[in-house]
């Protein structure tokens, strides 16, 4: 079945709200099993965090990763 | 006829230069130890005070050996120890803990100017004359970044500009125009005016109050054309060999695509592009956070680290895709280079038709 919106559309629509969630560190289109997919990129993952994510974003699979904090590559 | 089976016997010879080669081992041992001395001491300073400018010291120091004492370039029959430097410099120009002595144990020690061997090898951190992408570089006040690529401009007319980040060319903002850039970076001792390379030429103020960030970026011109050298410096990895590889164009970065960098720390990495048109918030230290929108992510793990920021990130056609500037201990985010291109050449920056040297 065809979408009725880009999975680039799908992120930007929700982009502010997982954001706000605290603990997430960024969001990304990426691809999973050759479909695309929205990437939310969290600090750590724990329940408190990933609860708060929603699995499927206007249709599109979400798929959690774990980061760290996102840093300026100079040296620290 | 049987033949009689010689068992070589042995003496103890007793060698007349025992003592000579007992003293010169030992002075080659000392000179050796104070010199590693002076080098770790001088890690150390770079660390505290990473942008004092001063009299050479302990970085021009590259080397020690000992082989046959030159004269007017020339060997000569005399013994001596060696102490190896990329510059002589006369007295007054050098700190004086870093003067060599002139004789160890009665040894004679030989100061050769060798310039810059350690560059040979391929160590990053080291002075490069001329310099290629990927290798140490930064604005005075800034610990460490690499040196990213080359561009030029149309208006004005510039042949050769360094690109790399506003963090590492414009101290993240806290610059002024003409600000010293020096090749190493301070953290590697790169001092000014002795290792200056460039002047901050332009850069893109970074927006810590909220709004959105599409680059990182700045640029800095050559203190003269023969300094740089325009190909990006490469390591043997998986998807590259040891060499200088020349850039050819640019293009947007692609999801899936697979990528290399070359930067100061990790050297040449290979990695994929899992995320693209990304959001996140990037903190560069004392509290500030930058929110950087429309950015490609790329993983795997160990892809980059701390001095890495400013590298270009190509493809395996060596084409640039985009300018590496921050990442996690598993993540690498980079701005996309048509962003990087555009956002340095429209108003109010100064230039216009901003493009990656095809070198």
């Amino acid at each position: 079945m065809a979408r009725k919106i880009s999975v680039e559309k799908a992120k930007e629509m929700h982009e502010e709200e997982i954001m706000s969630i605290s603990g997430v560190t960024g969001v990304a289109v990426g691809q999973e099993d050759e479909k695309p997919c929205i990437i939310v990129y969290v600090k750590e993952i724990k329940p408190g965090v990933t609860k708060a994510i929603p699995k499927e974003i206007e249709g599109f699979h979400v798929k959690i990763e774990e980061t760290g904090e996102f840093v300026a590559l100079g040296k620290q | 006829m049987s033949k009689e089976l010689k068992v070589a016997s042995y003496r103890e010879v007793k060698n007349p230069f025992a003592a000579e080669i007992k003293n010169m081992s030992s002075a080659f041992s000392k000179l050796e130890e104070s010199v590693v001395r002076l080098w770790d001491k001088a890690d150390a300073y770079a660390e505290e005070e990473a942008y004092e400018a001063g009299p050479a010291g302990a970085d021009n120091i590259v080397g020690v050996g000992y082989g046959r004492r030159m004269k007017g370039g020339q060997p000569t029959a005399e013994i001596c120890l060696k102490a190896y430097v990329v510059e002589k410099y006369p007295e007054d120009e050098i700190q004086a803990e870093a003067l060599i002595p002139e004789e160890v144990n009665g040894v004679t020690v030989d100061v050769e100017a060798v310039g810059e061997i350690v560059a040979l090898g391929g160590n990053r951190k080291a002075q490069w004359r001329p310099a290629p992408g990927g290798v140490s570089i930064g604005h005075v006040k800034i610990t460490a970044g690499t040196l990213g690529c080359f561009s030029s401009s149309k208006e004005p007319a510039e042949p050769v500009l360094i690109l790399s980040n506003n963090h590492v060319l414009a101290n993240g903002n806290n610059a002024g125009i003409g600000d010293p850039i020096v090749q190493p970076a301070p953290l590697d001792g790169g001092r000014d005016p002795r290792k200056r390379i460039a002047t901050l030429f332009d850069f893109v103020p970074l927006d810590f109050a909220g709004r959105p960030n599409l680059v990182d970026a700045a640029l800095a011109k050559p203190t003269n054309r023969e300094i740089v050298k325009l190909c990006i410096l490469e390591s043997p990895s998986q998807c590259s060999k040891q060499g200088c590889v020349k850039v050819t164009g640019a293009a947007p970065p692609v999801l899936e695509e697979r990528v290399k960098k070359s930067g100061r720390t990790t050297a040449t990495t290979c990695g994929v592009i899992s995320g693209v048109g990304a959001t996140a918030n990037v903190s560069y230290g004392g509290g500030k956070v930058a929110k950087f929108v429309n950015q490609i992510v790329i993983t795997p793990a160990g892809f980059s680290a701390g001095g890495d920021s400013g590298s270009l990130i190509m493809d395996m056609r060596n084409r640039a895709r985009a300018l590496l500037f921050a990442g996690s201990p598993s993540h690498t985010i980079a701005n996309p280079i048509q962003f990087v291109l555009a956002e340095l050449s429209k108003p109010p920056r100064v230039l216009t038709g901003l493009q990656i040297l095809d070198c």
